[in-house]
C-alpha cells in the first residue's frame, strides 16, 4: 500500500469510524476514546511510514541505543522525580540523526520504558508527544546545532511542554472534558517540578552536545 | 490449555477487548468485573510476595484517586462535609472510586499482559508487517540490561580510582552525571559497531525468515469466538444503555444481570483456565 493512500485511509476512513464507534459504545468516555483511539492511529500511521523507506542497518543499530539509553536514563535517575534525560536525548537523536530517527527513538521510548513503569492509557500520548519533540528537533536540526542558546530554550520549551500535553490528557480522561481545578492542580504541580526538568536539561544538553563535538572534532 | 499457550492473535485481541471495555466503559459493574478478574489472573501467575506489593501499589493508587476527586470537583447533591465552604460530596467521592478502580484494573491487566506476552510473541505480532519496529523493540530491550551492566563497571571503575559516590543528593546527581555522559559515548561506539557487522552480515538483503512455531489451531479459534461473543454482547448493552451510571448531580446505576455476566464470565476466562490446568496438574500427580 502506498503512503499516501494510507494515510487517506486513516484520515478518511478510520478516524471517522472511530468516532461513529464512540459515540454508538462509548458516550460517557467519549474524549478518553476518541484522544487514545486517534493517538494509536497516528502513530501506527508513522510506524508504517517509517517502514516503507529504506534505513541503513547503523541507523537502526543507533535508534535502539539511544531508545536504550533513554529508557535506561529513566530508570537510574528514578531517585530524582522531575530530572530525566529522556527529552534531551529524543532531541539530541532528532538532531543528529534526522527527524524520523528523532520520531522513533521518542515513541520507543515512551513504549519500552512503560514496560519497566506500568503501561497504561498514557503510553500512546506518550509515544506521540516524545515522537514529535524528536521530530521537531530533526526539523529545526540546522538552527539548533548552530546556536547553545537556541538549543537550550528548546529544550526549556518541549519538557515543560511534554508534562503539559500529558496532564492535559489526564484531565480529559479523568472527568471526560475539562474541570478547571483539576486543571489549576496538575499546572501547580507542573510548576514545581519544572525546576528539576529545567536542569536536567541544561546538564544533559550541555554535557552529552558537548561530548559528541569534541568527538566529531576528533574523529576528523 | 491457559492463556500464554494460546495463539498471540487471539491472546492479542482477548486483551483488547478486555482493556477497552475496562478503560472505556463507564460502569461500576465492570470495572469490579474487571478488578476481581485481573486480581484472580494476576494470583494465579506471580509469586505471593510480588502479588501482595502489587496489591498494595493497587490499593494506594485506587485510594489517591478515589480521595482526591472529590476535592475537585464539587457537584453532588449529598455533601459529607465542608473544605474550605466547597462540599465534599458523596457523588464525587463515589466517582473517584470508580476512576481508581478502571485505573487500577488497566494496571493490573498490563501487568497479566506483560507476563503473557513475552518478547518472542511481540516480534511475532510486530514482525510481519513493521519488521524495522520488532528488531528496534528486541535490540533495545537486549540492550537494556547490558547498560545496567556497564553502569556498574563505571560505577566501580569510579570507585577504584579514588572518587567515591557520597550519599548527598547533589554529589550522587553529579556523579550519575558523568557516569550517564561515559555510557552514552560507550554505547553509542558499540552501537555503530553492531551496525556495521550487521551490514557486514548482509542485512536487508535476503528475505526475512521467522523462528517460532505459533501455529493456530482449533482451540484458538473458539477461544477467539468465545471472547468476540462475549465481548460485543457486553459492548452492544452498554451501547444502548443497559449497563452504564450517572453520578452527576445524584447517582443512578442501571446495571442488569445479563451483560454483567458476559463481561464476568470474559474476565475470568484466564483465571478458569489456569484452575483447570492445575487442577488436571493435580489429579495426573495422584495417578502416578
Amino acid at each position: 500500500m502506498s503512503k499516501k493512500t494510507f494515510s487517506n485511509l486513516i484520515f478518511l476512513l478510520l478516524i471517522p469510524l472511530l468516532c461513529v464507534a464512540g459515540l454508538l459504545f462509548f458516550r460517557d468516555k467519549l474524549y478518553a476514546w476518541l484522544s487514545v483511539g486517534i493517538t494509536v492511529l497516528c502513530c501506527a500511521g508513522y510506524f508504517l511510514h517509517f517502514e516503507g523507506k529504506e534505513i541503513k542497518s547503523a541507523q537502526l543499530a543507533i535508534i535502539s541505543a539511544m531508545t536504550a539509553l533513554s529508557v535506561f536514563g529513566r530508570m537510574c535517575f528514578a531517585f530524582l522525580p522531575g530530572f530525566k534525560p529522556c527529552t534531551a536525548l529524543v532531541i539530541i537523536t532528532g538532531m543528529y540523526f534526522g527527524r524520523e530517527s528523532g520520531f522513533m527513538t521518542g515513541a520507543m521510548t515512551a513504549l519500552i520504558s512503560n514496560f519497566y513503569f506500568g503501561q497504561g492509557a498514557w503510553t500512546p500520548f506518550q509515544m506521540l508527544v516524545w515522537g514529535l519533540t524528536g521530530y521537531a528537533a530533526g526539523m529545526l536540526a540546522e538552527r539548533l546545532k548552530k546556536s547553545r542558546p537556541t538549543l537550550l530554550i528548546f529544550g526549556a520549551v518541549s519538557g515543560p511542554a511534554f508534562s503539559l500535553i500529558m496532564d492535559l490528557w489526564s484531565c480529559i480522561w479523568a472527568d471526560n472534558g475539562f474541570v478547571p481545578p483539576r486543571c489549576r492542580k496538575f499546572f501547580v504541580r507542573l510548576y514545581r517540578n519544572d525546576a528539576g526538568i529545567l536542569v536536567s536539561f541544561k546538564e544533559f544538553l550541555c554535557k552529552i552536545t558537548e561530548n559528541w563535538q569534541v568527538r566529531r572534532a576528533q574523529s576528523r | 490449555m491457559r492463556l500464554s499457550v494460546f495463539h498471540p492473535v487471539s491472546s492479542l485481541i482477548y486483551f483488547a477487548a478486555v482493556l477497552i471495555a475496562t478503560m472505556f466503559c463507564f460502569s461500576p459493574a465492570i470495572q469490579i468485573c474487571s478488578v476481581v478478574g485481573a486480581l484472580l489472573e494476576l494470583f494465579m501467575l506471580e509469586s505471593k510476595r510480588e502479588f501482595f506489593r502489587n496489591l498494595r501499589f493497587t490499593v494506594v493508587v485506587w485510594l489517591a484517586v478515589a480521595v482526591t476527586n472529590p476535592l475537585f470537583s464539587h457537584k453532588g447533591v449529598t455533601p459529607l462535609f465542608f473544605i474550605n465552604g466547597r462540599a465534599f460530596t458523596l457523588e464525587a467521592l463515589l466517582y473517584g472510586v470508580m476512576l481508581g478502580g478502571s485505573l487500577s484494573a488497566v494496571i493490573m491487566w498490563f501487568k497479566v499482559f506483560s507476563k503473557v506476552f513475552d518478547r518472542e510473541r511481540l516480534l511475532y505480532i510486530f514482525g510481519r508487517k513493521t519488521p524495522k519496529l520488532a528488531l528496534i523493540i528486541t535490540m533495545t530491550r537486549g540492550f537494556v540490561p547490558k547498560l545496567k551492566a556497564q553502569y556498574r563497571r563505571i560505577c566501580d571503575g569510579r570507585k577504584c580510582s579514588g572518587t567515591y559516590m557520597s550519599e548527598s543528593r547533589i554529589e550522587r546527581l553529579k556523579a550519575s552525571c558523568g557516569i550517564f555522559t561515559a555510557l552514552c559515548s560507550s554505547t553509542l561506539e558499540s552501537a555503530v559497531q553492531t551496525g556495521m557487522s550487521m551490514k557486514a552480515r548482509g542485512f536487508g538483503t535476503g528475505k526475512r525468515s521467522f523462528a517460532h512455531s505459533f501455529k493456530f489451531r482449533f482451540g484458538d479459534g473458539v477461544f477467539l469466538f468465545v471472547c468476540i461473543l462475549l465481548f460485543s454482547a457486553a459492548m452492544i448493552y452498554s451501547g444502548t444503555g443497559k449497563l452504564r451510571a450517572d453520578f452527576y448531580p445524584r447517582i443512578a446505576v442501571s446495571s442488569e444481570p445479563l451483560p454483567m455476566l458476559c463481561f464476568a464470565v470474559l474476565c475470568a476466562i484466564p483465571f478458569i483456565l489456569e484452575v483447570k490446568e492445575s487442577l488436571k496438574w493435580k489429579f495426573c500427580l495422584a495417578k502416578i
